[in-house]
């Protein structure tokens, strides 16, 4: 017996016991807690399961997907979404290459510079949403103070129930506090690239912008790939700012499509249907990042 | 510089861990039946106002008892209390809208047999409102209507009469907007609220938002009343008396607006008195939402209550801590200091609350008008977002009125109705 | 042409300076009002002009929240910081131990079980909150801290265990095949070589796991519906009722709520760039 449990634990010779062993806790946890309510919610979205009658279990076949795609409140989610999702990553990606370079130069404080950047990602997004909702504040926000001051606008603007304002006020806040992770990515990238080579290319007459073009984006393509990933997969499943921040309002304008979902399980109680589109957001969600990996693949091979 | 961050954060921690540490409850002294024993409570801030928290540690100590109380802010207690409802999770006193029963019939104890004193001496119109299928499902605890606020000084000083029809009210509004260049009258128009200040408005053209007709539930979208009610807030907009950005002004925006004093009238629960600082309370005063003819009036229901959910663990306990809550002392020492409404018929003769509440009046004239926040029908939220789904492109001019409570109606009528 | 080139590097210099000054200030700008908010009497905050350095300085929105007022976010900051140390520490063991299977050990489905690990962490949350809940509450762990820990803890062990993954496949294998030969164990050699020489992973995701769990709110709504065991964000919601929002407890409990995880960041800096990176830089 003593000799069995030895030779159970005797790794040395095969490695898929060590691994079975070494992987079985994260499966278990991921299992028990990821995937049992995945299976559920997927079981769910086939019925016609209501919070009041949270027991009651008909089956409704694909009906819930098919109200998916003809309800136009959803569909309109699914477009905020994307706007949200788009022009967030775009100005993280740009913003966060830019001061990237810049912190990549030498300066004086540089390294305060670089360790302080990093505080915004610190930040939980409830507190963002917060915080922003109290410099956005209609009559005493500071953002209207310096609006006013510097001539941009004449009178204040109660952004955030403003049909105009309060989506790009959602983007500012997300991209204030996401910008970061892409600068630190990115930068790490910059860090590996040798400098002899902007040299040489200074001797060719490269330099500057045309420096930048040439050498530096294709040499940090990848970190830019990686954190746009990230970045539209958190953007995606992006709550708790919408939550905290406009809950959706005016009207539907910043009403994205997990809040959407949110709003449909615990405020309208319809279950089944929220689950159905929760399959149709991680549907896309996929997709997106299918997406990104063969447009890789294809930079890579030119 | 790292060390400092260091020593300061553990410096903090041993400061935290002494302030949440050092409120241990002591031990109750108890001299009661139900000595030793727990019960859970839960409800929103919103609810609790200023003194519950008080109240009930005064009720731990009489009683000497442990009552696990628990503010929760609405945003997050709304998803809560359905999640616990409908799991059956184990909840002694619950605090909540007329939505727990309308949505919930079968998870909360009848309390018609519990508290039967209580419910003779509280207003028989309250009483009545949270009945359904003649058992009475919960304890009124902070009635509140919704009411015209005005602040005192920008009325005298443009020389403005209260308005007390519609069209007194265009009259008004426009004196006041003309006096001091702002737009003067805010209300919650969101989508989520704009089914509020629609159907009180519906109500004081003399539309009852839904009847009972033979066992059937109707709603009144498509009557004529409804139509011109729809007509008074596009005129408002057309005529350019409120703001345009109405439609998408929060309630905490618009509560706001009006602290700042430089907005002459709101439309609010009259429990927002509360809120405002003693300076702002001496120069608010308060008027019944103008109806479309002399006479006629409207208003709406914001009550909350207090339930015991079949899931309790401790029905008695919870039973005897309403009762304790509840009790004609407490709500009325909570109207005084909190200038919340009155829940016992008496009280409304109370002197030193008559005194303490300038509204009163107003309520007395709004409260036969009724309208009702929660139909009892099992979508209630989705019927307040489709309201402004179909109405706000009315106002805007993008449809035909009768277009939208054309609409408005067909969708009511869909919905699955609670029988009373 | 030599006067030229100075000039250019210096007008170069200006610019610089003078869009670090932008960034840097958007970035920091929100953390210096918030501090001012939350230390300045209730009537300052509604002033027309806004005060940027304050007249009256005052502690009593923090005196207010750790105790003497209706909210105590002393309760939910220890809740807080129990439940982000144990989520970090549980993530980083089983994230250590499941990041080597898949980077050293070669067994068979170890491609197939690692996509299911990454895809695990592209799920919609708000798709498994109810089934969570209702089997939370089956084992009894809906309103603990332990419930916040397993919940929190199965959402990051992927992303864990990705990042940890990306890092050891840059440790060279010879590190390891030398000790291997001197008659260390697979165990021995992950233990004392590739833990040591992982450290800035190991640092950095620790960092995410306790970023990101001082801040989950999603989550935390959906088990959690006691006062008494609020994490930090949950408590937060409580200032925001129908008719105000106490703008100068928020802004104190905000406070409160990101110094740890600014601390940690701030301290941990130069790991957190390394780590992090490992897996994005290389090619």
């Amino acid at each position: 017996m003593k000799r069995g449990i030895q030779r159970f634990f005797d790794f040395e010779r095969s490695d898929t016991k060590l691994a079975a062993v070494l992987i079985t806790p994260t499966f278990l946890l991921v299992i028990a807690v990821v995937a049992y309510p995945l299976i559920y919610s997927f079981i769910m979205s086939f019925g016609d399961v209501e919070f009041a009658n949270i027991k009651e279990y008909n089956f409704v076949g694909i009906s819930q997907f098919v109200r998916t795609f003809t309800d136009p409140e959803f569909i309109n989610s699914i477009q905020v979404s994307a706007k949200f999702v788009f022009f967030t990553v775009l100005f993280k990606l740009v913003l966060g290459t830019l001061i990237a370079v810049m912190l990549k130069e030498k300066f004086i404080g540089r390294s305060i510079a670089r360790a302080l950047i990093i505080i915004p990602w610190a930040t939980p997004f409830v507190v963002v949403g917060l915080m922003w909702k109290w410099m956005l504040h209609s009559k005493v926000g500071v953002i209207n103070f310096f609006l006013e001051r510097l001539g941009i606008i004449q009178d204040y603007i109660p952004f955030l129930s403003s049909k105009t304002f309060a989506m790009p006020f959602v983007i500012t806040a997300d991209v204030w506090q996401g910008t970061p992770f892409f600068v630190i990515i990115i930068l790490a990238g910059l860090q590996t690239i040798p400098d002899d080579l902007y040299e040489a290319a200074h001797i060719d007459g490269a330099s500057g912008i045309k420096a930048f073009f040439t050498i530096t984006l294709p040499l940090i393509r990848f970190p830019m790939f990686i954190s746009t990933i990230l970045g539209t997969i958190f953007a995606i499943n992006s709550f708790d700012l919408f939550f905290v921040l406009t809950k959706g309002g005016p009207g539907n304008i910043t009403t994205n499509a997990t809040l959407f979902v949110w709003n449909n399980a615990f405020k309208f109680y319809h279950l089944s249907y929220a689950s159905a589109m929760s399959y149709v957001i991680l549907m896309f969600s996929m997709l997106v990042t299918i997406g990104y990996v063969v447009i890789m693949r294809k930079i890579q091979v030119e | 510089m790292k060390k400092f961050i260091v020593i300061g954060l553990v410096l903090l921690v041993s400061v935290l861990l002494f302030a949440s540490g050092k409120k241990e409850k002591e031990q109750p002294e108890g001299k009661s039946e139900f000595e030793g024993q727990t019960i859970v409570v839960k409800l929103s801030p919103d609810m609790a106002m200023s003194g519950l928290k008080g109240v009930t540690e005064q009720f731990e100590k009489e009683y000497g008892v442990t009552v696990d109380y628990n503010e929760i802010g609405w945003d997050v207690w709304f998803p809560q209390q359905a999640q616990i409802l409908a799991t059956d999770e184990p909840l002694d006193v619950m605090g909540n809208g007329k939505n727990a029963w309308i949505e919930f019939p079968d998870k909360l104890t009848p309390l018609t047999d519990i508290f039967p004193d209580v419910f003779d001496e509280m207003v028989p119109e309250l009483v009545e409102y949270s009945t359904l299928r003649g058992e009475v499902m919960a304890v009124p605890f902070l009635p509140s209507y919704q009411i015209m606020f005005y602040n005192k000084s920008i009325f005298k000083d443009a020389g403005a009469e209260i308005p007390e029809t519609w069209d007194e009210f265009l009259v008004t509004l426009k004196k006041l907007n003309d006096f001091n260049g702002n737009y003067n009258y805010v209300a919650d128009w969101t989508t989520e609220n704009y089914f509020l200040n629609f159907i009180l408005t519906m109500q004081s053209a003399g539309v009852d938002e839904y009847n009972w007709i033979d066992g059937k539930l109707v709603f009144n979208f498509d009557d004529p009343g409804t139509v011109k009610a729809v007509e008074f807030h596009k005129q408002l907009l057309d005529q350019d008396l409120i703001d345009p950005g109405v439609l998408v002004q929060l309630q905490q925006e618009v509560s706001s607006l009006f602290d700042q004093g430089d907005i002459a009238m709101m439309s609010m629960w009259e429990m927002y008195a509360g809120f405002l600082t003693d300076e702002q309370f001496e120069n608010t005063g308060y008027f019944a939402f103008p109806g479309m003819k002399a006479g006629m009036t409207g208003t709406l229901d914001g009550h909350e209550y207090l339930m015991i959910p079949k899931s309790a663990e401790n029905p008695e306990l919870a039973a005897e801590y309403i009762r304790y809550i509840a009790s004609y002392k407490n709500t009325k020492e909570r109207s005084i200091v909190d200038k919340s409404i009155p829940v016992y018929a008496a009280q409304f003769k109370d002197q030193e609350i008559i005194d303490a509440l300038p509204y009163l009046p107003v309520i007395d004239l709004v409260k036969k008008n009724l309208a009702d926040q929660f139909p009892p029908i099992k979508s209630t939220y989705e019927l307040r977002i489709e309201t402004a789904t179909q109405i706000h492109p009315a106002i805007l001019g993008e449809i035909s009125i009768k277009e939208a409570v054309e609409g408005l109606q067909e969708f009511a009528d869909a919905q699955e109705s609670v029988p009373q | 042409m030599k006067t030229n080139f100075f000039t250019s590097k210096k007008r170069k210099k200006i610019i610089l300076y003078f869009f670090l000054t932008i960034t840097m200030a958007f970035f920091l700008f929100p953390f210096y009002w918030i501090v001012m908010t939350s230390i300045q009497p209730k009537g300052q905050l509604y002033a027309p002009t806004p005060n940027f350095i304050p007249k009256n300085i005052t502690i009593d929105n923090y005196i207010n929240i750790l105790g003497a007022g209706k909210v105590n976010i002393a309760i939910a900051l220890k809740n807080s910081l129990i439940v982000a140390l144990s989520v970090t520490v549980v993530c980083i063991v089983f994230g250590i131990f499941a990041a080597y299977a898949f980077a050293r050990l070669k067994f068979k489905g170890s491609n197939i079980l690692f996509f299911a690990l990454i895809f695990a962490e592209m799920l919609p949350p708000v798709a498994l909150l109810l089934p969570f809940y209702l089997i939370f509450k089956q084992f009894g762990l809906t309103n603990t801290l332990q419930g916040l820990v397993i919940m929190q803890t199965s959402w990051l062990l992927p992303i864990v265990t990705w990042i940890l993954y990306s890092y050891f496949k840059t440790i060279p294998k010879d590190l390891e095949d030398s000790a291997r030969i001197d008659g260390t164990s697979k165990v021995g050699a992950l233990i004392r070589i590739i833990v040591p020489v992982s450290l800035p992973g190991l640092v950095s995701s620790g960092v995410i796991c306790f970023v990101f769990s001082m801040g989950e709110f999603m989550g935390a709504m959906a088990i959690v519906n006691v006062t008494r065991f609020h994490t930090l964000p949950l408590a937060l919601a409580q200032f925001v009722t129908k008719y105000s929002i106490e703008y100068g407890k928020i802004t104190a409990s905000a406070v409160l709520t990101i110094i740890f995880p600014v601390a940690f960041v701030l301290i941990f800096q130069r790991y957190i760039v390394k780590g992090l990176t490992a897996g994005a830089v290389k090619e």
